[in-house]
């Protein structure tokens, strides 16, 4: 098929064309020519057939040279067609050589926020250090340092770049030697380095005490009430309502390890000594002094506690009204709240508080999603698969564990997380009409195990999967270890008389099995009767 | 050769106990020993009720127990509450009004009478009579708490206060006395309309007041119980029910 261009032209037109090229060289060689040819010369006849022939040959070699080289020009682009796709056309944006140039040639495939975590894989670990705020060359600043600390359960900084706070997984105390050392020694400088660690030493400290007898906590805990002075001394103002929250919140780590009966005079004397404070809207005091307000309500029962937590709403309202940050932190602890106050509910009212408090964790994980609210609604979730009817419980039993393995995927949140997701199971597998799931709690528990997981919750979870795998002594020693590490509620001595029951029916009757067995029941009926 | 001044072992006549001063006693009983070594008395009661006790609030307390408890309770329920302290017994009687009057409590009354069932005269030990009163008779305003530390009181001090619970509806915060009695006891609560449950704290603080670690009540408890309303929003969940 020719185009336009191929198309034979008229007769008269590639005649001209052709002689144009050739008349140089050859004359015309139409036969039938008739102008010239009036009467041959016969002597010169055969010369004339000669230059004929060459004349035809060069003339065609340079038409099918000619051809060649016009048919290996680009082709121009033929004339459109009419089409009405036009009308249908939608504004595509062209994409720019840079986007194209972006593009691998290759598959892309992009996560999606319903993708399914992988089972069971443990993700390579993540660096959740703040980003490097300091200048100093060759990485090595105070963050670096902290990171190179190695130990097992590791101490984490989560929050605000600037004023992170320390968390820590499970109850293993290794690891604050190595940080408390590290921060000493940069609070020695100056420069950004410094001002994070003279921030950090205060809430080192506050860990420590935790661990210590009351004297040696009151000791470390006014070091740290010390430094938090001398920090707010040197603060700039804007800087300043972070250092009296923490002030508040080293004020609030003594209160906890005073009597309950001298807690009570602590607080009324805390309240007045930050009365100024308090009523500027500062969102970190605010925030702090919802703490006090939870924690001096988990203190009280009945009418007491919910005049605390009435005043926890108030400054929950104060703190909405702040900024779109605060509002979302406000979401979260109003949640808090509710989930406090569902503790002392029973039936639908406190069905009533935790879907609440499901609602409002939704909320604020949608604006601002971190690991810590996903683990609260996960955690949430649960309790309300607890409260409801078999059917409805399931899918709060999957939106628990959504969030529970969005939580793990943080090294921070991973142990609670996974704490998390080991309690929802077995809450799962206790549901009427569920069977229990192969070896995924079984394999839950091993992986808290292997990560040496000590919280009393991760304890009674454990031993919850040993009970049912018919480890009956390993139950009962965890049960152990979570009354003496302040558990002591009914499903933990339940759980622990289960197991001791389980364990008289199995144990020999003679020997050392039956030694520990009568301690474990001596200790049983010591944690019943001293609750 | 001797020194010029000698050290004075005259002890001292005040205690420095956890909630005040309190004048030094004969260390004949658990309470007055646990006074003065420890600076404390069944702290582990005051831990439990200070979750209970506001400002404001209107206490009674059968037993005074040297002020031990009514020193803190003076402290919790503030200056707008009031603490009756019942205490029968003659010496015991004076000890207490001198540890209120020391520690200058005005918000707390002492009352040298036995509580019984109903009005009369009441004999206890060889020598000692007392006036007995009801509770209800003391008319109190108002009474968010009744802590009954007497043994073999409760029963007939609470025949006596029918009106007094049915007005204010207080809990009960209570000692029970022995084996064959205690069954009792928690019946008469019971039979008022009361929920029980059980508190069986330990004697000894390791985190006393005076921080020291010999423990002279080895394995000690009390066997105490708490007490609500049915019909009220306390429920200790985590508690042993009666």
């Amino acid at each position: 098929m020719l185009d336009a261009m191929e198309s034979p032209p008229p007769s008269g037109a590639k005649a001209r064309g052709q002689s144009g090229a050739t008349g140089a060289i050859a004359p015309p060689l139409e036969p039938d020519a008739p102008a010239e040819a009036t009467e041959p010369d016969d002597s010169h006849g055969w010369l004339r057939a000669v230059l004929a022939v060459i004349a035809a040959v060069v003339t065609a070699g340079l038409g099918a040279r000619l051809w060649w080289r016009r048919r290996r020009r680009p082709r121009p682009a033929p004339t459109p067609t009419p089409s009405i796709a036009a009308f249908f056309a939608t504004d595509v944006p062209v994409p720019t050589a840079e986007a194209i140039e972006l593009k691998p040639p290759e598959w892309v495939y992009e996560d999606s926020p319903y993708a399914t975590p992988p089972l069971y894989l443990v993700p390579d670990p993540v660096d959740l250090l703040l980003p490097a705020t300091s200048t100093s060359p060759g990485g090595d600043t105070l963050l670096t340092h902290l990171q190179a600390i190695d130990v097992n359960p590791a101490l984490h900084l989560v929050g605000d770049d600037r004023f992170p706070e320390i968390r820590r997984v499970g109850e293993g105390i290794a690891g604050f030697d190595a940080w408390q050392a590290v921060l000493e020694d940069a609070c020695k400088g100056e420069g950004d380095d410094a001002h994070l660690a003279r921030w950090l030493a205060p809430a080192i400290l506050m860990l420590r005490s935790r661990d210590v007898r009351r004297r040696d906590a009151e000791v470390l805990l006014e070091d740290a009430a010390q430094r938090t002075r001398d920090g707010m001394n040197r603060a700039a103002d804007e800087e300043r309502p972070h250092w009296v929250a923490r002030a508040i919140r080293v004020e609030l780590a003594r209160i906890e390890r005073l009597s309950g009966a001298m807690r009570l005079f602590a607080l009324r004397a805390l309240q007045s000594r930050q009365a100024v404070d308090l009523g500027a809207e500062e969102p970190p005091v605010l925030d702090a002094w919802i703490d006090v307000q939870l924690a001096w309500a988990g203190w009280l029962l009945g009418g007491g506690a919910a005049a605390r937590q009435a005043e926890a709403e108030a400054l929950c309202d104060r703190l909405a009204a702040i900024s779109p940050e605060a509002t979302t932190r406000a979401l979260r602890r109003r949640a808090e709240i509710f989930l406090q106050r569902a503790e002392g509910e029973k039936g639908a009212v406190r069905l009533a508080s935790l879907q609440r408090a499901q609602s409002l964790l939704e909320d604020a994980y949608a604006q601002g999603g971190d690991a810590g609210t996903a683990l609260l609604l996960a955690r949430c979730a649960r309790l309300r698969a607890m409260a409801l009817p078999p059917a409805d419980a399931a899918d709060a039993c999957s939106l628990g564990l959504t969030h529970a393995f969005l939580a793990e995927q943080d090294p921070a949140w991973r142990m609670d997380a996974l704490e998390c997701r080991l309690s929802i199971q077995l809450t799962y597998e206790s549901l009427p009409g569920r069977a229990v799931q192969g070896e995924v709690a079984a394999s839950l528990g091993r992986e808290l195990a292997s990560m040496e997981a000590d919280s009393v919750g991760a304890r009674t979870a454990m031993a919850a999967t040993r009970l049912r795998e018919g480890d009956f002594a390993g139950a009962s020693a965890l049960c152990e270890a979570a009354w003496r590490g302040g558990g002591g509620d009914t499903h933990l001595l339940n759980l622990w008389r289960d197991a001791c029951r389980g364990w008289t029916q199995t144990a020999d009757t003679t020997g050392h099995d039956r030694h520990a067995l009568a301690l474990a029941v001596r200790q049983l009926a010591i944690a019943r009767a001293t609750l | 050769m001797k020194p010029p001044h000698p050290p004075n072992h005259t002890p001292s006549p005040f205690w420095n106990t956890r909630y005040g001063i309190t004048a030094a006693v004969a260390t004949d009983n658990v309470v007055a020993r646990s006074l003065q070594l420890y600076g404390e008395w069944a702290e582990h009661e005051t831990n439990l009720l200070s979750g209970l006790i506001e400002e404001g609030h209107g206490v009674l307390e059968f037993g005074g127990d040297f002020a031990a408890h009514a020193l803190w309770m003076a402290h919790a329920v503030g200056p707008h509450g009031q603490v009756h302290v019942v205490e029968p017994r003659r010496i015991r009687f004076q000890q207490l009004c001198a540890n209120v009057a020391l520690n200058q409590l005005d918000n707390v009354f002492t009352h040298p009478v036995w509580l019984d069932r109903s009005e009369g005269i009441h004999s206890f030990g060889a020598k000692e009579t007392v006036r007995a009163i009801t509770i209800d008779s003391l008319q109190l305003e108002s009474v968010h708490l009744m802590k009954f530390n007497l043994a073999d009181t409760l029963v007939e001090a609470l025949a006596g206060a029918t009106e007094t619970l049915r007005a204010h509806r207080p809990l009960l915060y209570v000692r029970l006395s022995g084996m064959d009695q205690a069954a009792a006891e928690v019946a008469s609560i019971k039979a008022l309309g009361y929920r029980v449950w059980s508190h069986v704290p330990y004697l000894y603080n390791s985190d006393n007041h005076a921080g020291v670690e010999n423990n002279i009540f080895p394995g000690l408890v009390q066997q105490n119980a708490i007490a609500a309303p049915a019909d009220s929003h306390f429920d200790f969940g985590d508690r042993l029910e009666l």
